[in-house]
């Protein structure tokens, strides 16, 4: 396509012009980041949060179906998109009201008992609240079959880690013996693996898939799992606000026509990734707040650009009459507080291994206080504890931006080693759900997000902390249910939906684990994770239903 | 735990729970014990899809069936935990001559005991479930008082409600055996130590033919595996449980929005363990595009498995075992166990305290399967 290819689309009956290269994000963002939905139960406006399509801050509905994510689908022509939240309008919502409605949560687990004849008015009444978007237009057009294909080794992961390995393995084995699907950054756009299944008699069965296509269904041998990490969200009153982004979801939106979507962001981590972010975001960063000690080169990099940095801070809050105007900071040593003037918050704190195909395929998984997450248990060769299932790269726990080559050969080789050897003594069956595997917590230091936490939740916030976002659950919600005497990350998901979200709890489990923790006084590793089911990422049921011959 | 109790209930399902439930009416609650080798809700009462119907094929089903939805409809006023229950019927679609005579059977016995269950031709159907592909569609039969609901809150509920009442609850604790002594239940032994006790009730659901064999008797159960899906959370559009007799394929539509549906499936034995296969990713999704194509553009979001315990006449096992006295089947409720739960363990309880029931029991005594004949009366009205 001729890279200045403009085309015409219809915006809740307006004509808007687009390029059909750039995401239908794009075509929606002037400058600001537009509020293109309303929460779920608080009708909370909401604007794009991920920019990785796992977030629930984009959608919309296009051409008749329901919940698409704005930043990964490419507009053609014609395309009729409406947002679908929100009365009169997503802006202008009257529902809205609930939000006040009900200060602190609205708890159905408890409400609307009483009296028992009034339960079919209740159940109508809260009913018509429910869902995101409508059900789909009915779409006609055949359904093909997915693929099927076998494959001696397969690679999974869209970055450096997952291109030196998957090159390693072409150059040993020769192209036709290697997949290499590509995942996440725009899961939509490239194969992303759904699912994948502990290997039975040495064969490992996946299911994978790219928007637009049939499944893909999978056989092989050897797995190397490069599926890297994403930036956490963070606890605080304002959270879910228009303008809190990730590091991720400004680079994103970074890459429009207008740069950033923000002039005075306010940057909020003290690692390599804050640095990476400083860089990236060029005179639009107006400050940059961390958790902890900033390391040298952050602060260098600060003095550098001549950016102000404040050590050691709690975020307290955000406000605005719509989106950011004043964020609060909080010194962890001195108490004293700092309101700031800036109109956009970049979350670049912590990365959570993206490690869902790791549980799913049984893997031996230890939890490591810093950053607060589970990581897979690996011998020296990158091999799992399962095997034929490797990992390497930020999933397999080396650092952000620091992946060293020879680890790519070293995987490369023992994979060979494996299939030509025919050694592998898979373990027979599956694994049953059950606690975490592994969950053993390494001494030393204590998780460094665990005590940003104790500190902040000395705070007593006022206002919704919104714990998890896709679901509308808070903060106060989570400390109703441990008071009660209920506690583990899956109990405290089956009574509040934390984690039953679009986002696949990619954004609220990593905080929950560690909230548990605090208010149940356990260690984290204690509290356990959520099972991670299938699909990883949302699937279209056509995807996987087609019974045609051919490929579309 | 204490070292002694009146009864010991081993699994901390819904069949548990409620068992302990109605015990606590008759006996001290402090002397009750509900034992779980896992947490509340890992079993299949924190994994099924929360049918609750009336329509059945014989006619003491039916009776504990109707009898547990008048339950469930107190249930939120009753226990201050709100399980959602809505009636929006349940909805029986025949696809041949066959699967009309059958359904057209659940008809005439379900107006029998006064059950209005309704013969829906195509149309109707079509107007009830908006978008379903009428091709074949010969009718269906219609109930609509069943309707769906939020297991975990019934769980929550109950287990509130009796550690209230002072019931010892006792999780991640393994049964791991049944003492007995001259054809009479003396105790338990678990992971956690030993207890004395004279009654024992075997509520371990998937689980329930491992400890009937703890107890040296033969049993008369069989886990199965059952597999579930749901779909992103979509606006209110379906109001019934739709189910079809070919595959046994059912779905309909949560409080939460999302669509919520499953299949018969016999797994080999090459699936183990408690996690979904692919196989039933595309299967589930192959049917339920199929039975309502506009579903195509609307996502899966999760997928997930639990056992059930099924039995050879599909009628649950409930009641006290002849060759073991204090030994009490509360299990074999298949895929099925929710929606009989509150009636199906007041039979339970009333054993438990030798009380003289209201209803017949005797379908579901454990007796029936004593000298190996095949049991006569069947239940074949199946589904997931
Ligand atoms: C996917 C799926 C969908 C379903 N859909 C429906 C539906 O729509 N409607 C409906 O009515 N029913 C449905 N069912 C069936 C229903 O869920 C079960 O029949 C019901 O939950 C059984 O309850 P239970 O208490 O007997 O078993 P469970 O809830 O499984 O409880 C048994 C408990 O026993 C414990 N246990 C086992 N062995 C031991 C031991 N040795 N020591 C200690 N503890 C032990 C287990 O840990 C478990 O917690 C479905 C089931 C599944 C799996
Ligand atoms: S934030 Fe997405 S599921 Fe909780």
């Amino acid at each position: 396509m001729d890279r200045d290819h403009r085309i015409t689309i219809s915006v809740n009956g307006r004509r808007v012009s687009a390029r059909g290269d750039r995401s239908l994000l794009a075509a929606l963002t002037h400058e600001h980041l537009p509020v293109l939905t309303r929460s779920l139960k608080y009708h909370r406006p909401r604007a794009p949060f991920c920019g990785t399509g796992q977030c629930t801050g984009c959608l919309v509905r296009v051409n008749g179906e329901p919940s698409v994510r704005a930043c990964e689908y490419l507009p053609r022509e014609g395309d009729v998109v409406r947002t679908q939240r929100g009365w009169p309008s997503t802006q202008h919502d009257l529902w809205a009201l609930f939000d006040r409605l009900f200060p602190r949560y609205l708890d159905t687990t408890h409400g609307f008992t009483r009296p028992a004849f009034l339960r079919p008015v209740y159940t109508r009444f809260v009913r018509r609240f429910s869902g995101q978007g409508a059900v789909p237009d009915d779409a006609p057009g055949p359904l093909p079959r997915p693929l099927e294909r076998e494959t001696p080794v397969l690679v999974v992961g869209g970055g450096q880690a997952a291109l030196s390995v998957a090159s390693e393995l072409v150059r040993m084995l020769g192209p036709d013996r290697v997949l290499h699907i590509g995942h996440p950054k725009r899961p939509g756009l490239q194969h992303s693996l759904l699912f994948l299944r502990p290997p039975v008699r040495g064969v490992f069965e996946a299911v994978a898939y790219r928007q637009g296509e049939p499944a893909l269904r999978l056989q092989s041998r050897a797995v190397v799992l490069a599926t890297g990490a994403y930036d956490a969200s963070l606890l605080f009153p304002g959270n879910d606000r228009p303008g809190v982004m990730t590091a991720e979801g400004a680079e994103t939106f970074a890459s429009g026509e207008d740069g950033p979507p923000f002039r005075h962001a306010l940057l909020f981590g003290a690692g390599p990734r804050a640095v990476e972010m400083l860089s990236r975001l060029k005179g639009r960063v107006a400050l940059v707040a961390t958790p902890w000690e900033a390391t040298p080169e952050l602060a260098q990099e600060a003095t550098r650009q001549s950016i102000p940095l404040h050590p050691g801070q709690l975020l307290l809050s955000a406000e605005g009459p719509s989106g950011i105007q004043t964020a609060v900071l909080k010194d962890r040593r001195s108490g004293a507080t700092t309101p700031v003037s800036v109109d956009a918050i970049v979350l670049a704190h912590r990365r959570i291994p993206h490690a869902a195909a790791l549980f799913q395929a049984g893997a031996l998984m230890q939890w490591r206080d810093d950053p607060g997450a589970y990581f897979p248990v690996l011998a020296s060769n990158g091999a799992t504890s399962v095997p034929g299932l490797y990992a390497i790269g930020e999933v397999a726990g080396s650092g952000f931006g620091a992946f060293p080559e020879e680890e790519a050969h070293r995987v490369a080789q023992s994979v060979v080693a494996q299939l030509e050897g025919g050694k592998e003594s898979a373990p027979e069956g599956a694994p049953s759900e059950g606690p975490v595997p592994g969950a053993t917590s390494s001494p030393g230091p204590e998780c460094p997000m665990l005590s940003y936490y104790r500190d902040f939740l000395r705070e007593r916030p006022q206002s919704k902390v919104m714990l998890c976002a896709c679901e509308d659950v808070c903060l106060d919600e989570m400390e109703g249910v441990v008071r009660e005497g209920w506690g583990g990350l899956e109990v405290a998901k089956r009574i509040s939906g934390v984690g039953m979200g679009l986002c696949q709890g990619r954004y609220c489990v990593p905080e929950t684990m560690l909230v548990l923790s605090l208010l149940e006084r356990r260690p984290p590793s204690e509290i356990g994770t959520i099972t991670q089911r299938p699909p990883i990422w949302p699937v279209p049921l056509g995807a996987l239903a087609g019974t045609e011959e051919g490929t579309p | 735990m204490k070292s002694e109790y009146d009864v010991v209930i081993v699994g901390a399902g819904v069949i548990g729970l409620y068992t302990a439930h109605h015990l606590a009416r008759g006996l001290d609650p402090r002397r009750i014990l509900v034992v779980d080798r896992s947490t509340l809700a890992l079993g299949a009462s924190g994994r099924n899809g929360g049918g609750v119907r009336q329509q059945w094929e014989t006619v003491p089903t039916m009776n504990l069936a109707r009898e547990s939805v008048h339950a469930y409809r107190r249930f939120a006023a009753d226990f201050g935990y709100n399980p959602w229950f809505r009636q929006g019927g349940y909805l029986f679609l025949a696809f041949s001559e066959t699967e009309v005579a059958s359904l057209r059977k659940v008809e005439a016995i379900g107006r029998g005991v006064h059950l209005p269950v309704r013969w829906l031709g195509p149309r109707e159907v079509q107007r009830c479930v908006p978008g379903i592909n009428p091709s074949g569609l010969q009718g269906g039969s219609y109930l609509s008082s069943d309707g769906v609901i939020l297991p975990f809150p019934v769980i929550w509920g109950l287990a509130a409600s009796l550690r209230d009442q002072g019931v010892d609850i006792q999780l991640r604790t393994d049964v791991q055996a049944i003492e007995r002594s001259g054809g009479r239940v003396t105790g338990v032994r678990t992971s956690a130590g030993s207890v004395r006790t004279s009654r024992v009730v075997n509520a371990a659901g998937g689980w329930s033919s491992e400890v009937t064999a703890m107890a040296k008797l033969l049993p008369h159960t069989h886990p199965t595996l059952h597999e579930i899906l749901a779909t992103e959370p979509l606006t209110p559009f379906l109001d019934p449980m739709v189910v079809t007799l070919r595959r046994g394929v059912y779905f309909s539509q949560t409080m939460r929005g999302e669509v919520v549906g499953g299949m018969t499936l016999d797994h080999g034995p090459e699936v183990r363990g408690m996690a979904s296969t692919p196989r039933f990713l595309f299967e589930m999704s192959r049917e339920l595009v199929h039975l309502l194509p506009r579903m195509r553009r609307a996502r899966i979001l999760r997928a997930w498995a639990g056992y059930y315990d099924d039995t050879p006449d599909g009628l649950p096992v409930l009641g006290e075992e002849p060759h073991l006295k204090g030994f009490h089947q509360a299990n074999g409720l298949g895929g099925h166990g929710f929606m009989l739960a509150p009636a199906a363990t007041r039979l339970v309880a009333e054993g438990v305290l030798e009380k003289r029931s209201d209803q017949d029991g005797k379908p579901f005594a454990p007796d029936r399967f004593g000298n190996g004949d095949a049991p006569r009366a069947m239940e074949r009205l199946q589904l997931g």
